[in-house]
């Protein structure tokens, strides 16, 4: 087997290639990255090493190693899963860039070396990154996107490879299967339960205290893994800010990467369609009563994670530095930035989360106003939402606005709040109309000129069909066939009602 | 940075009632062992919607008490209070209402026989209560019904704004007596209002319509208890301030028998609308055979007429209904009005419902082997929007077609007159209308009704949810299909815009709650 090492060797210079492409694509119309599967025979393995780690787990009640093996049963699922709906970017320009910061990591530290490591891009906006045992991390585009250096990249590296030395993640699954073999434990909550009187006080007692002792532990391990990983960081010559910048990074990161208000109006103002005033309001939308804030925090007894300012002052004495540290963006980040930023839109349109990948458009088409992806992100979210209120999932799609979410994002969810479908079937006509031209090949614009011609009733099933050839693109070919159900299902209906007419 | 977490809630989390928030727009209570469809219910101010509360026991506190529940969740289903409290065991929630500042809620005590209003701060704070004690036999039993009823539609407590609540009841004496209420948020009374009569009558009062200056109620008068026959209705409206009589309204005519279902208010215009069907006289005495149409009465605040108003099928509505719909309002059918509301344009708009008296082949195939239960039922069909413009003059008839649906009408109410068939099929939630809401600025208004789909074409749920709207100023209509198939299910009122759906999944032992938007 290929050693780490040379595996990202070989990676480089196809890296070198693709960067220089999407650099030049991107300032007309963005092509998502696409091809990135994981070889079918390394996923097996994963999925074969995480379902039977090799870890002692030394348990000895039935019950316990059923749970323990349950678990290890999950996490090969959801990886299973996360792959098959391609989610897990590999061999792609970003991926390889982590792998390049890993492998400087690896060359740094001699304890490393024998280990393998599996290091992957989640297709996910949230700001995370994931150990999931057996040397298999994932790194999540949300948390790409917050970070501001290779730095940061590298620190998030080193605390996720840390719990791996560590054993937190096995260490943790054991404690948490030991659990189910705990007699005292499984007595105690059979006692409760039977109770006549105090039964839910008496379960809601004991649950919380072991939860408690549970979210100690994993803070602890925190602790560690920030402790070990400043170590390896700090070997392979990385600038103690970047530590500092990731853990501000975390403790500032919030669900919404960009907080920015927006004139909503001036993106959607078509020729072709008239926008209301109106329908940018949200007088009807604001909760009658104040929000109870208290009721959603989670108490710091049941916090996984400590608090970012303390982990800040721990990696602090750790590096004893006292003075304040400032971040510096680095050259290899700002490169891949662009990328990422596309990249996150493409996954939340395929994570079917329109609004906020209309949110982040908007946010790039100040700067790139022609930019056909774009566009199509624009229109391919009004008929998103435009399909959600058609069949009734609405309420999945477009989240009330909410005194937590940024000005901006509230303004869409406003909008859509106040459109039927009708409405949007209209804008979207106009605004295709106005943005989108045939002459791209690409399949996000071959998908959204489908719809148009859909709409319009100006398309066969043979045509519909051509479509569904032409397409490459998984996820537009699977939006192109659910249409082509509809068409064969309206055909079916009308034929129905027809034969009832002349009944 | 965070280790994917698989806890071990999941081991006990069964054997607890824990509530899972979704989202802001679904609310799923799962470990619950029975579910009444009234434990969950709406606070709703002038037609808008302020927030819901759910209701259920947690344990049994001891002997006597059981440990409660009760959450408050804002207009988007959010929960922003949760009060846990114990009291004695078999204590029912009859309803719950907000204010603007704070929350009443009425519960039935049934050892102490008691009916208890406790009085909430926004910030869910305990500010006082007041208990009706030694309840009556009969005002238990009726609570009791109130309490185990699924349709939950009606309402003890009435938002009276900065005059705090308004609550409805019924006292024995000499008969049973109507008694209006007002209490402040600290639980006291400060006034109390009745029919003003003194001889012994049987009254039930229905609260139609409550504001911050007025309330209007109808009394309905039975000379014997049961009586179905020589009820006399009147309507009173009452300072909310003061509990002062302002105007009792007089619907007599010589001509035509009034009957109304209902009022409304035009807070804008500071109107009280009373509406409902009227009939000829014959002999001086009203028959009820003759069905004329339906009336619009329009009072200012201090019960002067502004206009009263008369639509005949036979006249103004006849020319107004399309031809091609005609078919639709033939067969004898009648209509109950469930809501006139006024928009901020200066147009009116009546929601109706068409319904007829039928024999029922159940009842009498219950009769046949020997069982009770009436020879009558109620076919209940289609909605109706009646527009009319800023002059009361009719300008549209709308028939918002839907299938047709039976109501068995309960034993000995067979022979009830045709004007009073409609509250009852109203009171036992008969009717296929749900509710109307109107938006903030009181430009459109959202009607809600159920529709049951017989076909066996239909995969999941049978049922339909109509809605009705305004859009580019027209009666426009859009209908939601359930996918899904609970135990049971009902429709709350919602935001505009919106509908609120609670079902119940037995199985699962769980409810959920959820916001679904009207594609209007």
């Amino acid at each position: 087997m290929k050693s780490i090492k040379q595996l990202l060797k070989l990676s480089l210079f196809g890296l070198f290639l693709l960067k220089t492409q999407i650099g030049i694509s991107q300032k007309n119309n963005y092509k998502p990255i696409s091809g990135y599967e994981v070889h079918k025979d390394t996923i097996s393995r994963i999925i074969s090493s995480l379902k039977t780690p090799a870890y002692d787990h030394r348990l000895e009640r039935k019950k316990a190693i059923t749970k323990f093996e349950e678990i290890c049963q999950e996490r090969s699922n959801y990886i299973k899963n996360l792959n098959d709906a391609g989610l897990i970017m590999t061999g792609d320009t970003i991926t390889n860039w982590i792998n390049e910061v890993l492998f400087r990591l690896v060359e740094a530290n001699p304890m490393l070396q024998e280990l393998n490591y599996k290091v992957y891009t989640h297709r996910s906006s949230i700001c995370n990154a994931y150990n999931i045992g057996e040397g298999v991390i994932l790194i999540n585009l949300g948390l790409l996107m917050s970070i501001d250096s290779e730095e940061e990249l590298a620190f998030v590296l080193a605390h996720e490879i840390s719990h791996d030395i560590l054993k937190h993640v096995m260490e943790s699954t054991k404690e948490q299967s030991a659990l189910y073999g705990d007699k005292d434990y499984l007595k105690s909550l059979k006692k409760a339960s039977k109770l006549e009187y105090g039964a839910y006080t008496e379960l809601e007692r004991i649950l919380l205290a072991v939860m408690s002792n549970k979210m100690l532990h994993s803070r602890g391990n925190e602790y560690l893994a920030d402790s070990l990983g400043f170590e390896l960081y700090s070997k392979a010559d990385y600038d103690f800010f970047g530590a500092i910048g990731l853990l501000e990074v975390l403790d500032s990161s919030d669900y919404f990467i960009y907080d920015f208000d927006i004139d909503l109006k001036q993106y959607l103002t078509t020729e072709g369609f008239e926008l209301n005033d109106e329908w940018f309001s949200n007088e009807d939308l604001d909760p009658i009563w104040s929000k109870m804030e208290h009721l959603y925090e989670i108490p710091d007894s049941l916090k996984t994670h400590p608090g970012c300012d303390e982990r800040i002052a721990s990696v602090k004495r750790i590096a004893k530095i006292k003075e304040e540290v400032k971040v510096k963006k680095t050259g290899s980040y700002i490169e891949y930035e662009g990328i990422i930023k596309f990249e996150l839109i493409q996954s939340l349109i395929e994570d079917s989360r329109p609004v906020e990948a209309m949110y982040y458009a908007v946010k790039l088409l100040e700067l790139e106003p022609e930019n056909t992806y774009l566009h199509c992100v624009m229109a391919n979210s009004i008929l998103e939402i435009h399909d959600a209120l058609k069949n009734m999932e609405f309420r999945w799609y477009v989240p009330f606005p909410d005194e937590s979410f940024p000005l901006g994002y509230n303004k869409i969810l406003s909008f859509f709040h106040n459109m039927n479908s009708k409405k949007l079937q209209s804008l979207f006509l106009a605004y295709v109309s106005q943005h989108i031209t045939d002459s791209d090949s690409d399949d996000f614009v071959t998908y959204v000129q489908f719809r148009k011609r859909y709409f319009k009733n100006e398309i066969t099933l043979d045509q519909i069909i051509e479509y569904e050839d032409e397409i490459k693109n998984t996820y537009f070919k699977q939006k192109v066939e659910v249409q082509k159900e509809n068409y064969s299902k309206n055909k079916l209906d009308n034929l129905k009602n027809d034969s009832k007419t002349k009944k | 940075m965070k280790i994917k977490i698989l806890t071990m809630l999941s081991l006990s989390l069964l054997m607890l009632v824990a509530t899972v928030s979704v989202n802001g727009q679904s609310k799923e209570i799962t470990g619950l062992r029975k579910v009444r469809m009234n434990a969950i219910g709406t606070m709703m101010d002038k037609g808008h919607v302020k927030g819901y509360y759910a209701y259920y026991m947690l344990e049994k506190a001891d002997k006597k008490n059981t440990h409660y529940m009760l959450e408050v969740m804002d207009n988007n289903l959010k929960t922003t209070h949760s009060v846990d409290f114990v009291k004695p065991k078999n204590t029912y929630l009859l309803d719950g209402e907000f204010n603007g500042t704070h929350f009443c809620f009425a519960f039935l005590n049934q050892k102490l026989k008691m009916a208890e209003y406790e009085i909430y701060d926004s910030e869910g704070k305990a500010t006082g209560s007041y208990q009706v004690k030694d309840l009556s036999a009969a005002e238990m039993q009726m609570y009791y019904i109130m309490a185990q009823s699924e349709t939950g539609n009606q309402s003890l407590i009435y938002s009276a704004l900065e005059n705090g609540f308004l609550i409805n009841r019924t006292e024995k004496n000499k008969g049973y007596k109507f008694i209006l209420e007002q209490l402040d948020n600290t639980g006291k009374v400060n006034w109390a209002a009745n029919s003003g009569i003194k001889d012994k009558s049987y009254e039930a009062g229905d609260v139609y319509s409550v504001n911050g200056e007025f309330a209007v109620a109808s009394i309905t008068i039975r000379p014997k208890m049961l009586s179905t026959k020589g009820f006399t209705t009147f309507i009173n409206v009452y300072n909310v301030a003061k509990g002062d009589l302002i105007a009792k309204l007089d619907l007599k005519s010589n001509i035509n028998y009034l009957a109304p279902s209902g009022a409304s208010f035009s807070e804008k215009d500071n109107e009280i609308m009373i509406y409902g069907e009227y009939f000829g006289m014959k002999g001086g005495k009203p028959d009820m055979k003759d069905k004329k149409g339906f009336f619009v009465n329009i009072y200012d605040n201090e019960g002067n007429v502004k206009s009263e108003n008369l639509s005949s099928w036979q006249g103004e509505i006849a020319k107004k209904v399309p031809t091609n719909q005609k078919g639709r309002m033939e067969g004898g059918r009648s209509i109950f009005i469930h809501k006139m509301v006024k928009t901020s344009d200066g147009n009116y708009y009546v929601v109706a419902e068409q319904y007829k008296k039928n024999v029922s082949g159940l009842g009498v195939a219950s009769r046949a082997l020997g069982g009770g239960g009436s020879l009558a039922k109620i076919d209940v069909f289609n909605m109706m929007i009646f527009s009319f413009d800023k002059d009361m003059k009719l300008t549209d008839v709308s028939i918002l077609e839907k299938n047709k649906s039976a109501f068995q009408l309960p034993e000995g109410y067979g022979t009830v007159s045709t004007e009073k068939l409609g509250y009852i099929v109203k009171a036992y939630g008969g009717f296929d209308y749900t509710y109307t809401t109107m938006t903030n600025d009181d430009s459109n208004f959202n009607t809600i009704y159920l529709d049951y789909n017989r076909g066996k074409e239909n995969k999941g749920s049978r049922f339909t949810v109509g809605a009705i709207g305004l859009s580019d100023g027209k009666v426009t209509e859009s209908k939601i299909k359930l996918t899904t198939q609970p135990f049971s299910f009902t429709t709350l009122p919602a935001k505009p815009g919106y509908i609120t759906i609670f079902e119940y999944f037995k199985k699962e032992k769980k409810v959920s709650l959820r916001l679904e938007k009207l594609d209007l």
